[in-house]
């Protein structure tokens, strides 16, 4: 017999996706499939350098040396890398102003609630949106500009400013780096690059929204930030996917530069297609990131909320190379249904007092698979450093599974690493004590579960942290049972 | 390359067993051993590129020319005084001489057998340890001369002691020691497994062990590690507890270049509890490598394991816990720490605690530290007229202790406490 409980999972688990519409616009599609006539196509179509050429052929040809990656706990059937397209871009393009924006993909934006006019004139959020793979509009440029800031799409990035990009792309995440990272390489066809002047501190968030929308394409981003000397910089970055059948393939790269007293906070809200209730489609999302704090002082923050994707594969790191150096990761990763996460982070201390800080909260319901896998490691030269890890994870309902597996390598004596995990269900005595007050099993299992997301939740800008909120409630709200 | 040299030799002798196979002891014709032999040719000896053992080689346990034959008993006369880490331990009542089962003065209500005649396990041999995916345990069950096959029913008084020797006085030796415990309904004891190794030339030895505890047993198990430095041991523990049985085990490592410990530990039963301690000083180039497995299979089990650890040196402390809970085992409690002190600039200390649940009604925690003394509480010493050093000495003596407190036996508590105190160059009268 089904109990009060049940019906209420049943009942909430049921909203669907809210983001699944496809749109009809205009594509310029590279025929379905991968070898070197591909990545000159689209060296072609972006009208790139010739070193560009020879950097992405390189990365193929090394990709083809490559095995796929096996070790995490994801289970999906093989990827036929030749059955995607590798670019797919709006036909429409050299915007001038939002106004010519092709209003179907405004009226994209606009479901997704982001609509760049009204960001523009509130909440002077700047928003360089990208929509499968090309840049299509890019606001505040000029307000930025003053400042000297950089925000611009890679592509742009590429034949404006080559100088930048060829000595920092790749210095993070180079191309041999791992199998994702290497096809991304190879094929990427845009992203957001950020360069920050030193000493100025950029105004306003910087943000983009990452769509995958034609079918049977792999959006394969690259994003490049550079915090020059004593700068701050916060970017945003939202991603979501109509519904399609079939997975599609998501391999993006990130890497961040911090110099001398630079500090990079990167927040992601990922709410990608997770598949249906019975785990078919949904976004695999193979994602590397990666910042570097090379100077004194710097600090580069992740903060990311998970709740999308059928398969997720991001270790958002930090290596903190320069003295005094910080890292953060925060976290919140669900899942639900048969969706499956496989995300953590990777802080490698090279400098001494170098301090890291990891908080990860993992929720796993329905029939998913939620792990957490880090990495500490504190080299020899690493004096002084300092690390401390927590991660949750909260179980909900007995056919998911939560796992944690960090691994600490402590090669200095003056170091102090911590870890510290917990597993447990939300606890009764919390549900009766809000029942008893008057509050409904349904409120009171949201309120608890967001007062568990908190300490992550803080950490969003205030445009994300609304949204993350909304995105747990749906997805949560649902699954608490 | 000496890895396919040795594994080459191993399967050589191994052949020449078959052909001139006189039933001496256990048949190398039995399927058993036949199939373990070919599992371990699929698997080879494992390397770092595997994920178990990803920090530690085996690499330098493989390079001595090691003897594979078993050579003649060692005089049992002699042995107790050869033997100087038997100070202080109660006499051995069972001796596994080079893998050799030898029974001394077993108490009346153990029961012993060898399989030397025995044609059929019972119980079955491996089904309680991945047989089928451990190259070393493969490995033993395929050369391993004998099975001591230990029955205990009843409550035993005092301290079971079985004494593992390895001879490597004339040539380096490879030793395949098997044991079978099982402790039947209600019954309850307290097992000392004592490594040795006898002469000063290196020794391997590969241990394998299968427990098995029935309803409403109780059983302390205190492993008492090599000391040698010519020592290499790798140790299999597979522990399978019934409705209610309690097992606590106690792992003293504080030597030895190549220490090993594989627990897995599967609470079958309901209302099983496992607890795990482990006290590990490592120093010179020495490697101790903790895996424990505790897979919780029923409801209400709560297993907890605390394990502490001195790295000096150029010394390498590896600790890997894997809490498994099954969809099944609701209410389950399952802790898990391990606290590592690091002496030097050289020293490693790596670890990963690990957690896979597919049950929600439980609760489940697991903590890893890692540092280097508490500076304040030296201060506190030295303030108080304690010289730095024995302030220092004093400081990791306790440090190690808290895994020790609750080890059953008096004796071999104070013997326990005067070894971690040597260790740490702690002088006996401050234990006062």
């Amino acid at each position: 017999m089904p109990t009060q409980q049940d019906e209420l999972l049943e009942r909430l688990t049921g909203s669907e996706y809210k983001y699944g519409f496809v749109a009809d616009i205009d594509e310029e599609l590279a025929p379905i499939g991968l070898n070197e006539d591909i990545i000159r196509f689209i060296w072609e179509r972006k009208g790139e350098p010739e070193w560009m050429l020879e950097w992405r052929l390189r990365a193929f040809r090394h990709w083809r040396t490559m095995e796929e990656p096996r070790w995490a706990k994801v289970v999906y059937p093989p990827i036929d890398y030749q059955a995607i397209r590798y670019y797919a871009a709006p036909k429409k393009r050299h915007v001038q102003s939002l106004e010519e924006v092709d209003p179907e993909i405004r009226r994209i934006f606009d479901k997704l609630g982001i609509p760049l006019e009204e960001q523009k004139l509130l909440a002077g959020v700047a928003v360089d949106a990208v929509l499968d793979s090309a840049s299509v509009a890019t606001t505040f440029k000029e307000k930025l500009a003053q400042l000297g800031i950089i925000f611009c799409s890679m592509s742009e990035a590429i034949q404006k400013y080559p100088e930048l990009v060829q000595r920092y792309l790749g210095s993070v995440v180079p191309y041999t780096d791992n199998f994702f990272a290497a096809l991304n390489s190879a094929v990427f066809s845009d992203g957001s690059f950020v360069y920050v002047p030193p000493g100025v501190r950029c105004p306003m968030e910087l943000s983009t929204y990452f769509r995958i929308n034609a079918a049977r394409t792999g959006q394969f981003e690259r994003t490049l930030i550079i915090a020059d000397e004593g700068s701050y910089v916060s970017y945003l970055e939202g991603c979501t996917a109509p519904m399609r059948d079939e997975n599609q393939l998501h391999a993006a790269v990130v890497e961040l530069i911090a110099l001398d007293g630079a500090e990079i906070r990167y927040s992601t809200v990922q709410n990608w297609y997770p598949g249906d209730r019975e785990g078919r489609g949904g976004i695999y999302n193979f994602v590397t990131k990666r910042g570097i704090c090379l100077g004194k002082e710097a600090k580069i923050s992740w903060t990311q909320v998970e709740t999308g994707s059928a398969i997720t594969w991001k270790y958002p790191s930090v290596i903190l190379k320069g003295d005094g150096s910080i890292g953060e990761f925060y976290s919140v990763a669900l899942t639900n249904h048969h969706q499956q996460a496989d995300t953590g982070t990777k802080m490698i201390h090279i400098g001494r007092h170098t301090r890291s800080r990891i908080v990860s909260k993992g929720i796993a319901a329905g029939r998913s698979n939620n792990t957490y896998r880090g990495l500490v490691r504190i080299l020899r030269g690493a004096d002084y450093a300092r690390n401390y890890t927590q991660c949750d994870s909260l179980l909900i309902g007995n056919a998911c599974g939560a796992h944690t597996f960090p691994y600490i390598e402590v090669l200095n004596p003056t170091a102090v690493t911590e870890h510290e995990a917990t597993t447990s269900k939300i606890g009764d005595d919390m549900l009766f004590y809000c029942r008893q007050r008057g509050i409904a099993e349904e409120d009171a299992i949201a309120l608890i579960v967001n007062g568990y997301c908190r300490e992550v939740l803080n950490h969003l800008p205030m445009e994300f942290a609304v949204e993350a909120q909304k995105l747990l409630a749906i997805s949560l709200e649902g699954s608490v049972g | 390359m000496a890895i396919p040299d040795l594994q080459t030799r191993l399967r050589e002798t191994f052949q020449r067993w078959m052909q001139q196979d006189n039933h001496q002891r256990w048949s190398p014709r039995h399927p058993l051993r036949r199939h373990a032999l070919e599992i371990f040719e699929r698997l080879g000896f494992p390397t770092t590129r595997h994920e178990d053992w990803k920090y530690t080689s085996l690499a330098p346990a493989l390079r001595p020319a090691y003897r594979i034959e078993i050579p003649s008993l060692p005089d049992l006369a002699l042995l107790p005084s050869q033997l100087p880490a038997l100070e202080g331990l109660p006499s051995p009542q069972l001796w596994l001489l080079n893998g050799i089962p030898v029974p001394v003065a077993l108490p009346p209500h153990s029961h012993f057998q060898s399989f030397l005649h025995a044609e059929d396990a019972d119980p079955p041999l491996g089904d309680i340890l991945p047989s089928e995916t451990e190259a070393l345990v493969a490995l033993n069950t395929a050369f391993a001369p004998d099975v001591a096959a230990l029955t205990i029913s009843g409550h035993g008084d005092g301290v079971l002691h079985l004494a593992l020797v390895t001879t490597a006085a004339d040539e380096p030796q490879l030793a395949h020691p098997r044991l079978s415990l099982t402790l039947e309904a209600n019954a309850r004891q307290r097992l000392l497994l004592s490594f040795h190794t006898l002469g000063t030339l290196p020794a391997f030895t590969n241990t394998v062990a299968e427990i098995r505890l029935g309803p409403n047993t109780q059983l302390e198990l205190i492993l008492w590690q090599p000391e040698s430095s010519t020592a290499f041991a790798i140790t299999t523990l597979g522990i399978e507890l019934a409705q209610n049985a309690h097992l606590s085990l106690w792992t003293l490592s504080l030597g030895g270049a190549l220490v090993r410990n594989n627990l897995y530990i599967r609470l079958s039963g309901p209302a099983a509890t496992a607890q795990l301690f482990g006290a590990t000083m490592v120093e010179g180039q020495h490697t101790v490598d903790h895996r424990t497995y505790v897979e919780h299979r029923a409801e209400q089990c709560t297993s907890n394991q605390l394990y502490k650890s001195i790295a000096d040196g150029h010394g390498t402390v590896t600790f890997t816990g894997r809490i498994y809970v099954h969809p099944q085992a609701q209410k389950t409690n399952a802790y898990q720490s391990h606290r590592a002190v690091l002496l030097t600039g050289t020293a490693t200390v790596n670890a990963r605690p690990q957690l896979e649940i597919y049950a929600d009604d439980v609760r489940c925690t697991h903590g890893a530290t890692a540092g280097s003394l508490d500076e304040s509480a030296l201060f506190y010493l030295r303030s108080r007229g304690v010289s730095h050093a024995q302030a220092r000495a004093l400081l990791l003596h306790a440090f190690l202790r808290e895994a020790l407190v609750l080890l059953p036996d008096e004796r071999l508590r104070q013997r326990a406490d005067a070894l971690l105190a040597e260790r740490v160059h702690l002088q006996a009268a401050e234990l006062l």
